[in-house]
């Protein structure tokens, strides 16, 4: 367990939202970092020394304030989603429709992410709450990696 | 039923702006015109008002002192925005009057929330924007309907919970704006096929699954001074409370536990009544399967069993629990919930027309907004001890 600049390697795809974060959410960083190296990282607090999602400024449980980042694997499962068909702002527009899911990681914290669905090029897929997932790690047009969802 | 220790604040006047498209007016022309409403409504001038509660943001009390006139020594105290604070308003209100810094208390919402200050440009005033922006934005999870159909989902489930008990929450809402001249939805009706028609927006919600947005304003004025004892409805208790992460819906234990949870059993606690002494309630209706969940949460039935309570017609006029007798967010229009008190003020007044819920003498009305932040407060009929 160590600080959160122990992310090795450059910074490999630093998109505008790893930008942003420097300045409006700093703890997010060491995730966004992770993404751009395809892994899944999480914050363990380093008192008690459970994992938390999403990042805040103090443990949740504890109240302690130091993290240290822990890579996770990244399959969990469903535990809920909606298909969206009508955009909800015009940038979504080329987007729909789209499916979003929230997974429960396979961790002893039961971690949940959301995220939006790998496109299947097809209609949307037969969910079910429960079905196993996947994570993928896809670099969008604007240089940011995002953490999409696939049926396992 | 045991009387609360503090002295009880009235509703005494309430007002309306009509239920707008498009005003073609600035907001504090419709905050001002609800404003002395309310006050003429209850009797009271400007001058009388010693506090001012603008719901939400979306009007501010350096506005109603320039506009109306009123005291420049006014309290003034901003709930949080978000759709709770239509009841967290009165809560504050209570509080202020309860303290003893205010005899009379203007609350006022006021929004062109169609032609101009849409949902869309809303969202950004709520809290943990830093989760919207780095976590959920970049996935296009960004609006209202996609989050609450999460819960939906999730309550379909593990509850059985049918498209069918959503349509009939619509559908009972379009029913009931029928004998409302005010609501946007006054003259068009819906039938089942047209609810089952209409498009999806994010599943499960359609059309006309999701509340309609609306340009005017709501003002109530509340007091501890008696006015008009054929009147004056009693605010017999108000309570708001959050869920376990209010910032963040996605990691939290228990996703039906709300702020509602909590606050409908402190509510109930402080005014010695439970949920079957409620004659109608005016629940806080952005999407069709939020009612569901407020009812359960409210506990006005188990949870888990919104479903089947709608469908034997629980919430209909003539049904055990008549629901949003106004029409609501979803076929009244969307003044953020303030306008659900006011439909409370008309029900426990008799003053309801063709939509009275006969003897009316308790009423409840749930705020819900952000990721689960909720209200209830309960109200009487003059004369109705509690």
């Amino acid at each position: 367990v160590s600080g959160p600049l122990a992310v090795p390697g450059p910074l490999v795809s630093p998109g505008p939202l790893a930008a942003r974060a420097a300045v409006q959410f700093p703890e997010i960083t060491p995730y966004l970092r992770a993404c751009a190296q395809v892994r899944l990282s999480v914050p363990r607090c380093a008192r008690c020394g459970r994992l938390q999602w999403p990042p805040r400024p103090r443990c949740r449980p504890c109240g302690h304030d130091e993290f240290g980042w822990t890579e996770v694997p990244g399959r969990g499962t469903l535990y809920s989603w909606t298909v969206t068909h009508r955009a909800p702002g015009p940038e979504f527009a080329r987007l729909t429709p789209y499916t979003i899911v929230i997974v429960s990681l396979d961790v002893p914290e039961e971690l949940r992410m959301v995220g939006r669905m790998k496109p299947t090029g097809e209609t949307p897929l037969e969910l079910r709450i429960g079905d196993p997932m996947v994570a993928s790690f896809e670099t969008q047009p604007s240089g940011d990696v995002l953490v999409l969802w696939s049926p396992e | 039923m045991s009387r609360p220790a503090r002295p009880v604040a009235s509703v005494l006047g309430i007002g309306s702006t009509p239920f707008y498209r498009r005003s073609g007016r600035s907001v504090v022309a419709l905050a001002a015109q609800a404003a002395l409403l309310a006050l003429a409504d209850a009797g009271l001038r400007v001058a009388d008002v010693d506090a001012v509660v603008p719901v939400g943001g979306s009007v501010s009390c350096d506005d109603l002192v320039s506009v109306l006139g009123v005291p420049e020594t006014v309290f003034d105290a901003l709930p949080a925005p978000g759709g709770n604070s239509g009841v967290s308003a009165l809560a504050v209100a209570d509080a202020l009057l309860a303290a003893g810094r205010a005899e009379v208390a203007l609350v006022v919402f006021a929004r062109n929330g169609r032609s101009e200050n849409r949902i869309a440009s809303r969202v950004t005033d709520l809290p943990g924007q830093q989760f919207r922006a780095f976590l959920e934005r970049p996935h296009g999870w960004v609006s209202p309907a996609q989050w609450y159909s999460m819960i939906a989902r999730r309550h379909m489930a593990e509850f059985g919970t049918t498209k069918a008990a959503m349509a009939e929450v619509a559908l009972a809402a379009r029913a009931h704006a029928q004998h409302n001249p005010q609501a946007m939805m006054f003259g068009r009706e819906l039938t089942a096929g047209q609810y089952d028609a209409a498009p999806m927006i994010t599943e499960p919600y359609q059309l006309f699954d999701c509340c309609l947005e609306t340009d005017g304003a709501v003002a109530l004025v509340i007091s501890h001074r008696p006015r008009d004892v054929s009147r004056d409805v009693r605010l017999l208790a108000v309570r708001s409370a959050r869920p376990e992460s209010p910032d963040d819906l996605t990691n939290r234990r228990d996703w039906f536990e709300i702020g509602l949870t909590a606050a409908a059993k402190l509510a109930f606690e402080d005014a010695g009544l439970g949920p079957q002494d409620v004659d109608t309630a005016m629940i806080y209706d952005c999407f069709t399967f939020e009612v569901l969940h407020q009812l359960e949460e409210a506990g006005f039935c188990p949870r888990g069993e919104s479903g089947r309570f709608v469908l034997a017609g629980a919430i209909r006029l003539g049904g055990v629990l008549p629901v949003n007798t106004h029409g609501g967010l979803l076929s009244e229009g969307h003044l953020l919930g303030l306008s659900h008190v006011a439909e409370a003020v008309r029900q426990l007044r008799h003053e309801a027309g063709g939509r009275q819920v006969d003897g009316a003498r308790i009423a409840a009305v749930t705020g819900w907004g952000d990721w689960g932040d909720g209200s209830l407060a309960l109200l009487a009929r003059a004369g109705v001890a509690a």
